[in-house]
């Protein structure tokens, strides 16, 4: 369950299949997918015939400014909210059924703990939920993700005695207790200062390494987008929706060093560039 | 710890001025010791009355007990029912209203004539007086769990009981706590005046006889012991409350981030 992924290769990822059906195919699928929002008196269109295909084992990140829908895109990923037209699927099934078989692992902006639970307490809480294991084994392993996540001192500690950042490694944690197929996050890191932010990113990259699942990040950060990602979908404004695609073919295992590399500005220029025109384009057919 | 002592030298310093000025007017009374007895009177009437006021005292409690177990019953049990069944909300929540607006002072004798004058009329009136804080407070903070939370819960597949056990419930219960310390004292209010509209015993009942009989240190006395109680129970609840809830925002100081 821990072992070390292999590094990924460019090559592997462009020959990664991208439709749905194909062996060891998508985990996460949209196709056509469109959400509305009634609201008084109109209606939003979030999102417009979003299409994407996020591969097993892949790290993808949704980049776009405030509005774009990129939230709107996790929540529906994650089955809590319906589509208004398209389709989507977790590893060939329906979002709900995902959900019910507890595949998926959600972490959010705000930290999100119960705050009369101790760190372990709301590290097992899913754990409970989802009535695995015994109290016991739940204590083990909650303990054993406190130990990833470097907090294995903090156990017992509650969630007001814990700074921002360990609040957010708390909640990635949680997110991490029943082994999800996919982890979701939405902007995990958006409230934290730059350095703690770029703390988490390696912290969250060593994590994904050693528990092999998918990642589906939504960030308005490009640097952080390019320094964890495989690839980043670059998304524009009214209506939110798909404008490019950029693969990241920086070598893994990535460290900090990564920041001052020449490729590494390089990406991030052009994703810059591309949330910028595609935020012209909207201006333009406005 | 310092700070702790500056603001209990400030009270200890204002219920002494307070307990002066009473001392003066009463001795500035035209006709000393009868509308405006001096501390000491009433001290003197507390010590001989103690076997009396105490009897009285543990009539009242036991009825604003009472009513404010029911209440608290009857408004977990309509606020809860209320939540899961949104379409319920709305025609619980007018009808609640309507009992609230009923004036308990002319509701009294009403319940006097339907179960006469013996316990069931205090019950009802302290219920009906704390009922509606309970219900209004735990409504409201059951519409307003955080709402990532749930979503935290929805999106790892918790079926409605435990999001409810897990989240809803203690996110809740502080403000529960917090209806309970204007509950309890209404309860004890709701309970004497349910008194005075006939009853063998209690301080409500002490309070109007001593005011028909003149006797104005016993007066004083019966509101002392009144006045004790509620405070007593708006102390209970909000100690119980710090104690089971120390985790509670209105407790900790101010959020540290990273």
């Amino acid at each position: 369950m821990s072992s070390p992924r292999q590094p990924a290769t460019s090559a592997a990822h462009d020959q990664a299949p991208r439709r749905p059906g194909h062996p060891g195919g998508p985990a996460v699928s949209l196709a056509g997918v469109s959400k509305r929002f009634r609201l008084p008196g109109r209606e939003l269109l979030a999102l417009h015939d979003v299409s994407l295909a996020v591969t097993e084992g892949e790290f993808v990140s949704v980049i776009g400014p405030s509005g774009c829908g990129k939230s709107t895109l996790l929540r529906l990923v994650a089955g809590l909210i319906e589509p208004s037209a398209g389709t989507i699927t977790i590893a060939g099934e329906p979002p709900a059924q995902a959900r019910a078989r507890r595949e998926l692992g959600f972490v959010f902006q705000e930290p999100t703990l119960l705050p009369w639970r101790t760190a372990l307490d709301n590290v097992t809480l899913l754990l409970e939920v989802a009535r695995r294991g015994s109290a016991a084994e739940r204590q083990r392993r909650g303990l054993e993700l406190l130990e990833l996540v470097g907090l294995r001192d903090f156990a017992q500690a509650r969630p007001a005695k814990l700074s921002g950042g360990m609040q957010r490694r708390v909640g990635i944690a949680r997110a991490l207790a029943l082994d999800p197929r996919i982890l979701l996050l939405d902007e995990p890191f958006g409230a934290l200062d730059e350095i703690t932010r770029q703390r988490m990113n390696m912290e969250l990259l060593n994590i994904w390494t050693h528990q092999a699942t998918t990642a589906l990040l939504v960030t308005h950060n490009v640097g952080e987008a390019v320094f964890l990602s495989d690839r980043v979908l670059v998304m524009a404004t009214n209506p939110g929706r798909m404008v490019a695609e950029v693969n990241v073919d920086l070598p893994r295992p990535r460290s900090l060093d990564l920041l001052e590399d020449q490729e590494f500005f390089g990406l991030s220029a052009r994703l810059t560039r591309l949330l910028h025109r595609g935020d012209q384009d909207t201006g333009e057919s406005a | 710890m310092s700070r702790r002592l500056g603001v209990a030298l400030g009270s200890g310093v204002a219920w002494l001025a307070l307990l002066g000025i009473w001392w003066l007017i009463a001795a500035l009374e035209n006709h000393p010791g009868t509308l405006w007895p001096a501390p000491a009177q009433v001290g003197s009437a507390l010590w001989q009355l103690r076997g009396a006021l105490a009897q009285n005292a543990a009539t009242t409690v036991q009825e604003a007990a009472l009513g404010f177990g029911a209440a608290v019953a009857l408004a977990v049990a309509i606020a809860l029912a209320s939540e899961r069944y949104r379409p319920l909300a709305g025609s619980l929540h007018q009808l609640a209203i309507g009992v609230y607006s009923l004036p308990l002072i002319a509701l009294a004798p009403v319940l006097v004539l339907w179960t006469g004058s013996g316990l069931t009329t205090k019950v009802i009136i302290a219920a009906l007086a704390s009922f509606f804080p309970v219900l209004i407070n735990l409504t409201q903070a059951l519409r307003t769990t955080d709402p990532q939370a749930l979503e935290l819960m929805r999106a790892a597949g918790a079926s409605s009981w435990q999001v409810f056990r897990c989240v809803e419930l203690p996110y809740a219960l502080p403000a529960l706590f917090a209806a309970f310390t204007i509950a309890a004292p209404a309860a004890i209010l709701g309970a004497m005046l349910a008194e005075w509209v006939g009853a063998n015993s209690g301080l409500g009942i002490q309070l109007l006889n001593s005011m028909q009989n003149g006797d104005v240190p016993q007066l004083y006395a019966c509101l002392a012991v009144a006045s004790a109680l509620s405070l007593a129970a708006w102390l209970a609840f909000t100690l119980l409350g710090r104690l089971l809830f120390p985790w509670h925002a209105s407790l900790q100081p101010a959020e540290r981030r990273a």
